[in-house]
């Protein structure tokens, strides 16, 4: 096939760059009304700032109280992305590894479970929690995406342990190791591409989710990042400085895992393109 | 078969049917009892809800199939279903085409460094709805620099965008799209890059045009990859919540109103648990239908010798 551009090297380059330019162009606005003062935003909605200013960041990051949706999505985030790899795992071995009698069924009703979201079940997920006391907590925020995030992890493992060369658990098991050891020693570190993979997505879902915090949590003190961002957006309609301050200060740690899981994060989605 | 586990007729299946039978299901029990508690029961529990007349304090009311009927006879679900059925064919569409263009762009281009391109036209993607709101609600602010741009071209009078009931399912719809492009864009390249090229120096040497080379060879070439995107994309979209709630939440009046939107809003606004656990089984019963479609389709395909 020909190659796109028959131009020199540099007007190939010069294009892509104008393509990347324009689809990184609302960050870039992001940016620049982040820095600008009220005045020289109205005066000059589109371009760089005429001068550069922080205060939009210190009046974003004390009213938003940016430290705490910090630690609370951290906490968050990384029990869905724990919980998620290590429940996945034990039941993408068993699946994998071990033709338990009755689970030929199992694969199918996960299937379906990768489908459901969280959208169909808020109702039932909020009155549960809210049954057994549990609404206004970590868990609350942190079960419902562990759960819903099994089905494809287990069906992810499972498919990626069910391949693994039998040698290898034979000999395990000429060595004296049991079930246990068989998973700790042999299937995990083998499986160890499809852990980063399943762990990465889930880092970057969790993170962004917005709607499990918004029903399941009422406490200011719980709230994560995208929930937080929100409510500043509503105390503040029209602030588009201060917004601008506290978005940018919530997509720091996203660009920053991008930036050092790039890799895993385009692998991720290309395994996650079943889910 | 007398022992619990089958093996893959192995050597060791002797020894593994003494002695994993029990310990087996130890592994399948943690991930199994969470998925019986936060996704089989809560099922089961949304079916029940639809039922009932409940306002989520009080008694529960058994109602039958009324909480159906009225959701049917509401005009308003009728507004979001059509919203629904709009955002869903755009999503099957807009955002795979320009994937798909920066796909061959990415894939066809003989560049040092384009694996960096990749990465760059990937960011969108990875940005939280909430700050995409954000993002967006200034770019179409009345003085923001949509209107900015299209008042400096001397068009008076420019749409009032997220506030214009007109066009905000658009507008919406537009920030969406930035966001979900990339998805489309990473499964075609990967797809592309695995078409033989001998195939392209073939149609070459007959003298193929480029659009010939696409429409022949290429397009031929990543038809799984096609099928993946139009159904991972639209069972995606019938979700949609975040974005449109941040941005419009449903409104300027119903333009914006969506399925999601309506369960969250029966529940939390109107009080009215079995309307919005209705909506919802009505959603699943979507989802799980077109998902179904899919399986029933990739079945067929797999099944071809």
């Amino acid at each position: 096939m020909r190659r796109i551009g028959r131009g020199g090297a540099l007007a190939r380059f010069a294009s892509l760059a104008a393509i990347a330019l324009a689809i990184l162009y609302p960050l870039v606005i992001l940016v620049f009304t982040a820095f600008k003062t009220p005045g020289d935003l109205i005066t000059n909605p589109t371009g760089p700032p005429s001068e550069w200013t922080f205060a939009n960041f210190v009046q974003a990051w004390t009213q938003a109280g940016m430290a705490t949706l910090m630690v609370n999505s951290l906490i968050v985030s990384g029990g869905v992305v724990v919980g998620t790899v290590i429940l996945s795992s034990l039941g993408g071995f068993a699946l994998g590894r071990l033709r338990l009698r009755g689970t030929g069924v199992l694969p199918l009703l996960l299937t379906i479970g990768l489908v459901l979201p969280f959208e169909v079940l808020m109702i039932p997920l909020f009155y549960s929690f809210r049954a057994v006391g549990l609404l206004d907590s970590y868990l609350s925020m942190i079960l419902p995406q562990v759960a819903l995030g099994l089905p494809f992890g287990i069906l992810l493992l499972r498919s990626f342990i069910a391949e693994l060369p039998q040698d290898f658990f034979d000999a395990a098991e000429i060595d004296g190791a049991g079930l246990w050891n068989q998973y700790r020693h042999v299937a995990m570190p083998l499986a160890r591409p499809a852990l980063v993979a399943l762990a990465v997505l889930e880092l970057i879902w969790s993170w962004n989710q917005y709607l499990v915090a918004l029903v399941m949590v009422q406490d200011p003190h719980l709230r994560t990042i995208p929930l937080g961002l929100s409510l500043f957006v509503g105390r503040h309609e029209s602030n588009y400085t201060a917004l601008a301050a506290a978005a940018v200060i919530a997509l720091v740690p996203s660009l920053i895992l991008y930036i050092v899981f790039h890799r895993e994060a385009l692998r991720a989605n290309l395994a996650g393109a079943l889910k | 078969m007398t022992s619990a586990i089958h093996t893959r007729g192995d050597t060791s299946s002797l020894w593994r049917s003494r002695y994993g039978t029990r310990r087996a299901w130890l592994f399948l029990l943690p991930p199994l009892v969470l998925m019986i508690a936060c996704v089989a029961w809560p099922t089961v529990f949304l079916v029940w809800l639809s039922t009932q007349k409940w306002d989520g304090l009080g008694s529960m009311t058994f109602v039958g199939l009324n909480n159906f009927a009225r959701v049917f006879a509401d005009d308003r679900f009728w507004i979001a279903i059509q919203n629904n059925i709009k955002w869903s064919v755009a999503s099957a569409i807009i955002p795979p085409l320009i994937g798909l263009a920066l796909a061959i762009l990415l894939s066809r281009t003989r560049i040092r460094g384009r694996g960096a391109f990749r990465i760059v036209y990937f960011v969108p993607q990875i940005v939280a709805s909430a700050i995409v709101a954000v993002i967006w609600r200034w770019i179409y602010a009345p003085e923001g620099p949509v209107n900015a741009v299209l008042g400096a071209l001397g068009v008076e009078n420019p749409p009032l965008w997220l506030a214009d009931a007109d066009v905000a399912l658009m507008a919406v719809f537009i920030a969406y799209a930035w966001v979900t492009f990339g998805f489309s864009m990473l499964i075609f390249e990967t797809a592309i890059r695995s078409i033989d090229e001998e195939l392209f120096d073939a149609a070459r040497v007959d003298g193929a045009t480029f659009l010939g080379e696409v429409r022949h060879i290429l397009l031929p070439g990543i038809r799984p990859a096609i099928a993946t995107v139009l159904i991972v994309s639209t069972i995606w979209s019938f979700q949609i919540f975040d974005l449109i709630y941040l941005t419009t939440a449903g409104g300027p009046g119903d333009a914006t109103q969506v399925l999601s939107i309506g369960i969250y809003s029966s529940m939390f606004s109107a009080r009215d648990v079995g309307r919005g656990a209705a909506m919802a089984l009505i959603l699943l019963a979507v989802i799980v239908t077109l998902a179904s479609l899919v399986a029933f389709g990739r079945s067929r395909r797999e099944g071809r010798p």
